[in-house]
Formats: structure tokens, C-alpha cells, sequence
């Protein structure tokens, strides 16, 4: 015979448990429930543990696995956001970075160009000077002798030579001048809204992939080196 | 390679490329630093040139994948170059990852899981070969040496002169270069430059010219300051001087293409060797004669060194004019010397035509061209 056993063990209630339980009889009093029935009753509240349990389980088992997906870095959708943030951080870096470079490359060629301008026209002012003396001795040969003639020729082409070198002089300064203006304009906004990457500037160098910088747009001083 | 269907490989990069070599890379490096915010710091600032590099790279790799004797060596010496940048056995697996998430991106529907697989096992052996070559290099030499600027010349507004003190003498031959990086001013950007003076020492000497906009040379030749903190990388080039041989040499320099001519002068010095030796230093004008003392201190010094200066476009200029190999050349019967060119691509292509014109046997012949950067 199965003990009474309603009252004990006051927790873990599983099906089987609820299948298990015996009430105590009534003692003949005749108040007590119909025993089929009860059996019955338990059986469908065992049951409907087992169909809550399932389900729970079931629950359990989605919660985990959208967890899993949030957390994970296989979130396709977050993936593809954060690689094309920084893909477009990383084309601005390089914008900024293939400016500078570019202005440095300007520098260096005007300063180039200035150089052979210069060398092109001391070539071009004594090969003139010399051809002008000789013209003049030329003239000058008809009626002087040999060493008057020579002196026409020296004479005359110190005097070209001094004129044009003058002539010279004065136009490179006066294009020193307007590059120095020039220098101590604000260069192109786009280069210099933000920090160049200078000789010293290690900040944006080393670490990790440069933000755009919002920064104040003051000129820099500072030629690029 | 036996397993993996090549075709397809092939087929799927060129989809793949078609969205262009540029998104492509970007998607890449972008989608790697995502996953691995640490490696950011082992590229530099801009990542332009690297892209470019890479894509070049995969297209080589992809493209000679069943030429097994070609890319084992092309893929070892890219392992063992990759040392200096601080490329580890643990980054293959992450940037395997990365590679294949680009690959599915743009390949859209026409990925499967066979594509994937196949990708997976081509990278799988790319990156044995690169990293087993890194860690046998890394046995025998370190992947870059320690330096540090102790004087600089700036010798024209354009070139200079520097010396750089190493940790340890660098095992180069005369007349090969190094990949050097300006540590302090521009990190992980690195170039090829030639030591000028033999190896023994702990010192180095290197010529540098301005490119212009060229970050790296401009920063060496402008903004240099005694400390500067340097890498040095391994040695590489052909130009090396061949001891084994006793012929007379001459030298064909073009700007900075003096730095290994220098080089390989003072090794013939240092051995004793006394091997006649002719050096033509060409330049365009007078003002890029940039190293005209120290080559009348040589000449001086060495009966068998003879100094032959030659400038192409300077009306000032007394001495020899013209191209320093049709100078060079027109002097005498050179085809029984070893005959060494290094200058810009231009000069050395043009020069490499006039030697061989000329009849000097082509396995004399060694040279190396400066590309600009």
C-alpha cells in the first residue's frame, strides 16, 4: 500500500511526483472526493506540467541561440555598419594624407622649376652678352687696330652682361616677393582644415585608424618638410 | 594544390576583382581591423600604396596558384619580408578570416560552400609556406636592425648624405640596399636604399634624394635630426661586387646611383684586390655632383681609381658632356670588364642597350635601378 504522502516533501513538484501523491483517506467519515477522479485530475495536472516543461524548454533553448547571435561577431548586418564606417574614416585619412604629400610635391617641383628658370637664363644672358661683343668688336674692327678692337669687345660685353644680370636680379626678386606672400597665405582649406601629418606628427602615426579630425582651421606656419 | 579546384578559384577572383581592386582591399583591410583592432598599428596612417600592394599580391598568387616552382619562392620571400612589419604566425588565421568574409561579399550568389572551402584550403597553404619561411629566417637573422641618425649633409636642396649608426654591423654585400624605415617620422613606411660604404662597421652611410611628395624621402633629406630612430631590414639586389673575379671594372652611376658604386670602391679597397677601375659619375647638372669631394679624396687615394665626372645638360659644366654611358663608352674597349649600372629605370634601360651594343658579355654585367618613391 502507498503511504500517504501529500504532505511530504514540500517542493519539486514534477509530474511524476504529481502522478504519485496519495491523499489520506477519510476515515469512513464520507466527506471525502471521488478517488477516480482525483487519480483522473492528477493525471491531466502531471500532464500539463510536461507540456509547460517542454515548452519552456523550447523558449529556453531560442532564447539562448538570439543571445548567442546578438552577442556574436557574426552579426552579419552590425558587421558590414562597422566596416564601412571604417572604410570611410580610412579614405579620409587617405585623402588628407595624398593632399599633403601632393602640396609637399608642388613645393618641391616650383622650387625645381625656379632653379632651372634661373640656370636656363644665366645660360641665356651670357651666351647674348658674348654675342653682343662680338657684334661690336665686329663693327668696331673696320677702323681700330687689333687690341682696341679686343677692348670694344671686353667693354662691351661686361656692359650687356651687367645690364642684363640686373634686369635678372630684379625680376627674381620680384618673384621672391610674391612667393613669400603666397607662402604666408593660408594654403588650400582641404589641407589644412585638419592637422598635416608633419614632421612631428606621430599622433595620428601610430595606433589605431585616424578619425576625421574636427579641428580648429587655423593656418599652420609650418611649411611641409 | 591536388585538391582544390583551381578553375574555380580563378573564376571566383575575377568576380570578385571585377568590383574593382580598390573596394575590394578596402572591404578587406576595414573588415580585418574590425575583428583585430590591434594589427591597425602594424600599416601606416594611409593605406593607398598597401592596398595596391595587396590586390597585387592576391593576383599574383591566384593567377600562378598551379605553377607551384614559381610561387613557393615568390611566397617565401614575401614571408620572410613580412618579419619587419611585425607579422606573426597567430595574424595568418585572422587574416584568412577576413579574406574569405571579402571573398563571400563580393561574390554575392555565386558563393558556395564548396568556393569557400576550396579558398580556405589555397589560403590554408599560403600561409604555411609564408610563415614557415618567417620562422626559418627568423632562426638564422633578425627580420630588421636598430638604427639611429648620427649626422646628416644636406648637400643640395634635394639630396643628402647620412650616417646612421646600427646596434650591430649588418651583414650586406658592397653594393646591395636595404628597405629602411624612418621610425620616428614616418612609421611604417619603408624604402630601398644603398649603403656607401662597404660592410665591417657599425656605421652606414646613405644618399638620399627628394622625390617629390614622397613622403619618406623628403622627411630623410629635410627633416632629419641626429638621434633619428631607424629601422634597417634585410639586405637584397643584385649589384653585389663579384669577388670571384679579377677583371677591371667600370661603374655607371646616375645621381644617387653613386651610393653602391662607393660601396663596392671601398670593398675593392678594404680586399686589397687592386683591380683597375674606371667610375663615371653622370649627372644632369653641376649642382647634383653631390659627392664630387669625397670621389676626388678616393681617386687620390687609389692609383687603380679612376674619377670620370659627366654632366648632360649644365653649359657651366667643363668637363665631359652627355650621357655618362655614351661617354663612358666612347673612351675605350670596355668588353673585358665587369661593368656595374645603377641610376634611375630610364638610365639603366638605356644604358643595359649601349653596353650590349658595345659587346661587353651580359653575365659582366650587373645593375640595379632606382625606383622613385
Amino acid at each position: 500500500m502507498i503511504a500517504d504522502n501529500v504532505d511530504a516533501q514540500g517542493s519539486a513538484l514534477t509530474p511524476d511526483v504529481v502522478r504519485g501523491i496519495t491523499f489520506p483517506g477519510t476515515r469512513g467519515r464520507g466527506l471525502g472526493l471521488d478517488e477516480e477522479r482525483v487519480r483522473a485530475f492528477q493525471e491531466r495536472v502531471a500532464d500539463a506540467m510536461e507540456g509547460l516543461s517542454a515548452t519552456l524548454e523550447a523558449r529556453d533553448r531560442e532564447i539562448a541561440e538570439l543571445r548567442k547571435r546578438i552577442m556574436s561577431s557574426d552579426n552579419e548586418e552590425q558587421v558590414h555598419q562597422a566596416v564601412a564606417i571604417l572604410q570611410k574614416a580610412q579614405e579620409t585619412a587617405d585623402t588628407v594624407i595624398a593632399e599633403a604629400n601632393a602640396y609637399s610635391g608642388q613645393v618641391t617641383a616650383e622650387a625645381n622649376a625656379t632653379y632651372e628658370d634661373a640656370r636656363q637664363r644665366a645660360a641665356h644672358i651670357v651666351a647674348e652678352a658674348e654675342r653682343t661683343a662680338v657684334l661690336a668688336a665686329q663693327v668696331a674692327s673696320s677702323d681700330r687696330d687689333d687690341a682696341q678692337r679686343d677692348a670694344v669687345y671686353w667693354h662691351t660685353y661686361r656692359e650687356s652682361l651687367i645690364n642684363q644680370l640686373q634686369m635678372f636680379l630684379n625680376s627674381i626678386s620680384e618673384h621672391l616677393d610674391k612667393v613669400k606672400e603666397h607662402a604666408e597665405a593660408p594654403a588650400p582649406p582641404s589641407v589644412h582644415a585638419r592637422q598635416p601629418q608633419g614632421a612631428g606628427g606621430a599622433a595620428s602615426a601610430r595606433g589605431s585608424a585616424p578619425a576625421v579630425r574636427s579641428g580648429p582651421s587655423q593656418p599652420s606656419q609650418r611649411p611641409f618638410a | 594544390m591536388a585538391d582544390i579546384n583551381v578553375e574555380n578559384l580563378k573564376k571566383s577572383w575575377a568576380t570578385v576583382a571585377s568590383h574593382g581592386a580598390d573596394p575590394v582591399a578596402h572591404w578587406f583591410y576595414a573588415h580585418l581591423f574590425v575583428h583585430h583592432p590591434e594589427v591597425r598599428s602594424l600599416f601606416a596612417p594611409s593605406m593607398t600604396q598597401q592596398r595596391d600592394r595587396l590586390v597585387g599580391a592576391l593576383a599574383n598568387i591566384v593567377s600562378n596558384v598551379d605553377k607551384v616552382d614559381e610561387l613557393v619562392p615568390y611566397l617565401q620571400d614575401l614571408g620572410r619580408d613580412h618579419r619587419k612589419f611585425g607579422a606573426v604566425a597567430d595574424h595568418y588565421p585572422a587574416v584568412g578570416a577576413s579574406l574569405i568574409a571579402t571573398l563571400k561579399y563580393f561574390s554575392g550568389t555565386e558563393w558556395t560552400p564548396e568556393l569557400e572551402a576550396d579558398w580556405a584550403a589555397a589560403y590554408g597553404l599560403v600561409a604555411k609556406v609564408m610563415s614557415d619561411a618567417a620562422t626559418e629566417a627568423d632562426a638564422g637573422t633578425p627580420a630588421y636592425w636598430d638604427a639611429e641618425v648620427i649626422d646628416i649633409e644636406q648637400r643640395t636642396f634635394d639630396i643628402a648624405v647620412l650616417w646612421l649608426r646600427t646596434a650591430e654591423p649588418i651583414p650586406y654585400r658592397a653594393g646591395q640596399s636595404c628597405s629602411i624605415e624612418a621610425s620616428m617620422r614616418r612609421p611604417r613606411l619603408w624604402r630601398w636604399y644603398t649603403p656607401a660604404n662597404p660592410p665591417g662597421s657599425d656605421k652606414i652611410e646613405i644618399h638620399v634624394r627628394l622625390v617629390a611628395g614622397g613622403p619618406v624621402s623628403t622627411a630623410l633629406v629635410r627633416s632629419s635630426s641626429k638621434g633619428d630612430a631607424l629601422r634597417i631590414g634585410q639586405p637584397m639586389g643584385e649589384l653585389a661586387l663579384d669577388e670571384n673575379s679579377d677583371r677591371p671594372l667600370l661603374l655607371l652611376a646616375g645621381g644617387t646611383g653613386l651610393a653602391p658604386m662607393k660601396a663596392i670602391i671601398g670593398q675593392l679597397a678594404a680586399s686589397g684586390a687592386r683591380r683597375p677601375t674606371a667610375l663615371y659619375f653622370g649627372t644632369r647638372t653641376v649642382r647634383e655632383m653631390y659627392d664630387a669631394p669625397a670621389l676626388a679624396t678616393l681617386e687620390a687615394e687609389h692609383d687603380w681609381l679612376d674619377v670620370t665626372m659627366v654632366a648632360s645638360d649644365d653649359i657651366t659644366w667643363q668637363g665631359p658632356k652627355g650621357l655618362v654611358a655614351q661617354v663612358a663608352l666612347a673612351a675605350q674597349d670596355w668588353t673585358g670588364h665587369d661593368v656595374y649600372v645603377c641610376g634611375s629605370p630610364a638610365m639603366v634601360n638605356g644604358t643595359l642597350d649601349m653596353i650590349s651594343d658595345h659587346g661587353v658579355p651580359s653575365e659582366q654585367v650587373r645593375y640595379d635601378a632606382f625606383i622613385e618613391s
